[in-house]
Formats: structure tokens, sequence, C-alpha cells
């Protein structure tokens, strides 16, 4: 099986609150997996576990078979995208190093880093010029194609997404899933996005899931709609 | 006094320079040193949260504590010099860049450094990469107060014999030379003002990210820095070491004993100047940190050999006043059995305690002699610097031995003394009686005819093992034996504190006249 992602029975609790109770998941290569729920329903605490940042107080998470609790966490999160609520840029390091920034963590050389930059300058549709710039003079649909373009930088199998598009206008929003879809599309990659958008989910996820405090519900795409 | 002062700074500019140097060179180091360990502390404690509370404590108290203070405790630690002066430099700069290290690395948002943590950064990564990049600014605030304050503290640090622009404050103090005192102080705050204005410069580069520019300041001061070091450890060669007291006298016999040194050797000297009272001074020299300074014989025979002036036997074993040849001879055998340290050559002089009255005062009176005095003792005024009414050989003693019977008394500041006899607000005054102002002034100084005071002859004390590693220096040395009458050192004192001519060259000057160093 090409299972990517996979939850066993994990819990965790935040003080005594249980913010995840007892989630069991399994996700396959290549699915586009939109998770919707209200604020504090544990949706970015599940994320969080995938790439160690959190760890479970019961149950095991495993990525690509290997559990994360146990792994080399700081390999396995260089081969794992991570795209955070309102993409935080690096504010000390121009656009260029912003992008580049796994690349130079692995020491990837520096004539691959420069044409893999621009490979997604031109995938993101950005422009060449902002590369010397620094974030607090860019708009803030700039900063997520950046922060997106970052993400992709080491060439992941897998995205972590945790409401990247929240702050953004509609008409820009919409342009960056259109661009995010057709990315998936090209590049056969795993997402798992974080949204509490309705209409956000359905439009993306090939599989829509439901957070609701710290339990999870799977939800086919033609029924989410009912839901709103 | 500003036109003095720019000339003093102008006319000695071979004096100030290398002052400048040493300066840079002390703070240098010290600020170096200091960020390294602060840097590392204030990793430290940012990370592991638990030490911050210790750490900052313990800085803190030690920033608390007054820096003369400091300074004294690490003197027998550490000994007199640019040592001490470096670690004491150092304590005081940790505060402000641990606090400001763990400061700006504690202010960062946590969504930045999770996102970092997120995509794979190491903690060396995470350090490296993210938290000290970001926490540059604050610590670099930091790093400037730290400098500006290593730079002003620095001047203080002469007080214990390290070197830098201090030197011309502290000469300044010791030989009454306000202009001397004023372009020291200069110096040193336009020192600490151009670092404040440069470091200023480097945030404002970093808050416009001119980082360019930015690595065009660090490598100049890099330079400055290197140049003063390089500066610094080169001019530490020095094969021996003088030190003296604060006193103008002191300051003239030190240059002496260099100038003649050097004349008949190739042995480098370095002349340590004001390091400090007579305990610092014997413990200093016992322990090597210098290797000959000029001592008084009272002086050592009260303080070092804890003996009282007063109760020496003489031959048929009656308590009485010490013999002068007598205190030499005792002196000399415990110097060298149980300090290591040898009397070589006595200057001839003896600066003592004495009294002195105006001329006219004399004349109408017919003053010769203390006894003379205490015939009209009702009719005059006596003035002293405040400890002489408390000390064991002072005033109440004095008062006894002649029957002095003085209208008025009044105790006042050492430097004021030459200015109330001159104003008549004082009729008679104590007076050490090789005191520049003896030549300078209308005043006849008295005969002490019944042997109150006590001889401090004037000698040089040396490391024994410094005369076994230079034979020749005894015979160099005895060419200053009985070099100097009393009122020969009292005009060559006033030479420096009234005329403001250079210790140096007074020295120089002396010796050629003397005819035991040639043009």
């Amino acid at each position: 099986m090409n299972q990517c992602i996979r939850f066993e029975e994990v819990t965790k609790y935040y003080s005594e609150k249980k913010i995840v109770d007892n989630v069991s998941l399994s996700i396959e290569k290549g699915e586009f997996v939109t998770v919707l729920g209200p604020s504090g329903s544990g949706k970015t605490t599940m994320l969080k576990m995938i790439n160690g940042i959190v760890q479970p107080d019961s149950g095991s998470i495993y990525v690509y078979n290997q559990d994360v609790s146990k792994c080399d966490i700081v390999n396995l999160r260089r081969r794992i995208g991570y795209v955070v609520q309102e993409t935080v840029l690096f504010p000390h390091l121009d656009i260029y190093h912003n992008i580049s920034y796994v690349p130079s963590l692995i020491g990837i050389s520096k004539s691959k880093t420069k044409r893999r930059v621009r490979d997604l300058v031109d995938m993101l549709q950005l422009d060449k010029s902002m590369l010397k710039r620094y974030c607090d003079e860019l708009s803030g649909g700039e900063k997520q194609r950046i922060g997106i373009a970052r993400a992709l930088a080491a060439s992941p199998d897998i995205m972590l997404m945790d409401e990247p598009f929240g702050a953004l206008d509609p008409e820009t929003r919409a342009i960056l899933q259109d661009e995010l879809l057709r990315i998936w599309k090209e590049l056969h990659m795993t997402i798992f996005f974080i949204t509490h958008d309705v209409n956000e989910a359905e439009k993306l996820g090939s599989r829509i899931l439901v957070m609701n405090e710290g339990v999870l519900e799977d939800k086919v795409p033609s029924a989410c709609c009912e839901l709103s | 006094m500003l036109k003095e002062t720019l000339k003093i700074v102008v006319d000695r500019y071979d004096f100030f320079i290398p002052l400048i140097i040493e300066h840079i060179y002390i703070s240098a180091i010290a600020v170096t040193i200091a960020t390294v360990i602060g840097l590392s502390l204030g990793i430290f404690i940012s990370e592991y949260k638990i030490t911050r509370g210790p750490v900052l404590g313990i800085t803190n108290i030690i920033y608390t504590i007054p820096s003369i203070a400091l300074l004294g405790f690490m003197l027998p630690l550490t000994g007199v010099g640019n040592l001490t002066a470096i670690i004491t430099l150092i304590l005081y700069a940790l505060l402000p860049i641990i606090r400001n290290t763990f400061t700006g690395i504690t202010n960062i948002s946590n969504t930045v450094i999770e996102a970092a943590d997120g995509m794979g950064s190491t903690k060396l990564q995470l350090l490296t990469r993210i938290k000290l990049p970001l926490a540059f600014p604050i610590i670099l605030s930091g790093f400037r107060n730290m400098v500006v304050m290593t730079i002003a503290l620095a001047g203080i640090a002469s007080f214990i014999g390290a070197g830098g622009l201090g030197v011309a404050i502290y000469r300044g103090i010791s030989t009454n030379n306000t202009p001397m005192i004023l372009a020291g102080s200069i110096l040193i705050a336009l020192m600490a003002f151009i670092s404040d204005l440069v470091l200023g410069f480097c945030i404002k580069l970093i808050e416009r990210k001119k980082y360019f520019e930015l690595k065009l300041i660090t490598v100049v001061i890099c330079l400055i820095i290197i140049v003063s070091l390089a500066y610094g450890t080169l001019s530490n060669r020095a094969e021996i070491s003088i030190a003296s007291k604060p006193a103008t006298e002191q300051f003239i016999l030190t240059e002496i004993l260099k100038i003649i040194i050097e004349d008949r050797t190739d042995i480098d000297v370095k002349i340590y100047k004001g390091i400090g009272a007579t305990g610092s001074m014997h413990d200093g020299l016992v322990k090597g940190d210098f290797d000959i300074y000029p001592e008084y014989t009272g002086t050592a025979w009260a303080y070092i050999l804890k003996r009282d002036l007063n109760s020496c036997l003489d031959a048929s074993g009656n308590i009485t006043i010490c013999d002068r040849e007598q205190m030499k001879t005792e002196l000399q055998k415990t110097y060298e059995d149980d300090f290591k340290l040898t009397w070589v050559s006595y200057y001839g002089f003896a600066n003592s305690y004495g009294i002195a009255v105006k001329n006219e005062i004399a004349k109408k009176y017919n003053l010769k002699t203390y006894s003379d005095l205490a015939r009209v003792s009702k009719n005059l005024v006596f003035g002293a610097e405040y400890d002489f009414y408390e000390r064991e050989d002072g005033y109440y003693p004095l008062v006894k031995k002649y029957d002095f019977s003085f209208k008025d008394i009044m105790d006042m500041d050492l430097g004021l003394k030459y200015k109330a006899i001159e104003s008549g607000e004082v009729d008679a005054v104590l007076i050490y009686t090789t005191d520049g102002e003896i030549s300078d002034l209308d005043v006849t100084v008295l005969i002490d005819d019944r042997k109150f005071f006590h001889d401090y002859f004037v000698g040089n004390i040396a490391r024994k093992d410094l005369i076994k590693k230079y034979p020749d220096l005894l015979d160099i040395l005895m060419l200053l034996n009985n070099l100097l009458t009393e009122k020969e050192m009292s005009e060559l004192n006033y030479q420096v504190d009234i005329l403001k001519i250079e210790d140096k060259e007074v020295a120089r000057n002396f010796l050629i006249s003397k005819g035991v160093l040639k043009k």
C-alpha cells in the first residue's frame, strides 16, 4: 500500500483538556486532505504531531511507516513542506534566502539551489525582482506565494498547510487555491490542509475530514455543503 | 582652561597617543572577552531557562559593586596592572551583553521559531540562522552600552596601575594639574562618544538592511583593534617594572630611575605610576608585579614592620626614638630575610613632617625653631590636614612635647594648606619638607629642635632576584645614593606641581645638571 501518514489511537491533552481524542487516520500517498473544524477543535495540534513539533500523550504517528517519535526528526521534517498560519517569513532574510532556507539547511549546492529557486519563481508566478527584497515590503498574497515556494524548495512529498490562506482577500485566495491545485496535480504530492472555510475545504480536498472537540469524522465532499 | 587643555594635548601628544592606544587595547580585550562569555551565557540561559535566575542575579550583583571596590578586591588576586583592570572591566561588561542576548532571543516570536523548527533546522542551525540574527539588533544595542561603559570605566583602572587615559587623569590629580585631568577626561569622553556614534550607525544600517556597509565598518573596527592589540602586546615587553605611589615626588624619582637604568644598560624599563598606598605597593613588589619602588624608611618601619617609631632601645637599653641608622639596618635585615627584597640606595633627603610659618611672622617674632614657636603660639592659628589630628605622631603628642597653645586650629585639605597660609587664614601650617610650594612661597620652615618628627628617608626597594639577574644594577642604583637634598627635591616638585613641567623632563634636566647623565 502507498500509505503515507498514519495516526494510531492518538490522544493529546493540553493541561486537563483533551484536545485530540483517540484519533486513528490513514492517508494515502497523493491525497489532498482538507481538515475542517472550528478553532480549538484540535486540527492544528494534529498537524503539528505529524512533523513532531507536538508529541502525543498516547498512540503513535507514522510517516512513511516510520514512528515520528522514534525516527530522525530533523531529517523527516526536511522532507515535509511546512506552511504555517499567515505564513511566517523570516524577517532578517531576503526573499531568495527565505525560499532557499531548507535547501541551505541540507547543504545543497549554490548553483542547484539557484536553479530550484528560479523554477519555483516561475511555478508560483512571482516577480524575479522580488528576490532581493524583504518580507515587510510585500503584500499578503505575495507572502503566501513565497511561503508555498519555501515549503516546496526541497521537493517534499508531503505538505502540511495550516490555514495558509486565512488572512487573504477572497480574490487572492481564489487565485492561490487554483495554483495550489495545479501544483498538487503537477507534483503528485500528499497535502494535509487545515481550514475553517467549508468552501475552501470543498474546493481543494480530495477527501474532507471534520474535527470537532478532538474527534475526527470522515465526510464525503458532497455532504459537506449541507453541513454549512 | 579649555585652551590650556588643548595645548597640553598638542604639546604632549607623544604622551597622550600611547595612552589612547593603550586605552583602546585594554577596552578592546575586555569587550572581546566579555562579548564571547556574555553571548555564550546569554544563549545558555535562554536555552535552559532554569539557569536564568542565578546567572542574571550574580551578574546584577557584580554590576552594583562600586568599581573602586571591585578593583580593590581583585588586587590581591591578580596584582597590579592591566590584567586586573581587564578582568574587572569584563565583569562589569557581562551584564548588558548577557541580558540583551537573553532578551533578544526570548523576544523572538514563537511562530517564527516554530516555523524554522518545523522545517527541519537543527538546534545549532536554529540558533545561528534564526535566533541570533533576529536577536542581533537588541544584542548590538547591549553591546553599544557595554562598549561605552567599558571605555569610560577603563579610565578608573589606572588607580591599580593599568595604562590608558586614566593615567593622565590620575597624574593630573596627583600633581594638581587641572588641564591634565581635563585632557584625560575629555579624551575618554570623546572615545566613548565616537564608539557610541559608530555603533548607533551600525544599528541603523541593520534596520535598513544595508549589510554590505555594515561589513565594511566591522572590518575597519577590527583593524583598529588589531593594531592596538599588536601595539599593546609589543609595548608590554619591558624587562624591569618600576612602580610609584600617587605623589609628584615619587613620579620624579621613578623617572630618574628609568632614565639612569636605560642610559647605562640595554634594559627596557616601564613605569607604573600611582599604584596605591604602602600596603599594595609592598604586596605588588613581593609578588613580582614590579621590581623596584621608592619607599620611605619611617613608613616601612611603621606599616610593613609594624614597629613603633618611638620605641627603639638605645645602647644602654632605654626606650627612645629610633635611631635612623639603626632603623636602616633593621629594615634591610627584615626585608632581605622575610620578603626577599633589598633597600639599594638612599637618595639622601628625607621627606618628613615640618612646620612652616610665613616669612613676615618668622621675622616679627624672630622664629627659628619649634621652641621659638611655642613661645608665641597663643597668638597664632595652626592648620593641618584632617588625619594629622588623629595620628600617633600627630598634633596632640606634638603639642604635649613642645607645650604649644595655639589660638585656634583648623583642619583643611592637603591642597588648600598653602593657599590658607598665603591668604593669612592660618599662621603656621603642617608641611612635608619636600613640598614644591616651599620653594615658591614666602615661608620659613622651622627647625624641629627637640626632634619630635621622624625622618622619612627615601630609598629604593628592589627585588633580590632582580639584582641577581642584573648584578650591574647595584652599581647603577648606587649612583643615586645621596644625590638629592631636601631643598633640591622640593625644587623639583615645584617645577612639576607649580610650573607644570613634565616629570620626565624635570628628571632628565636634574640628572644632567648633576653630571650623572650626559646631554
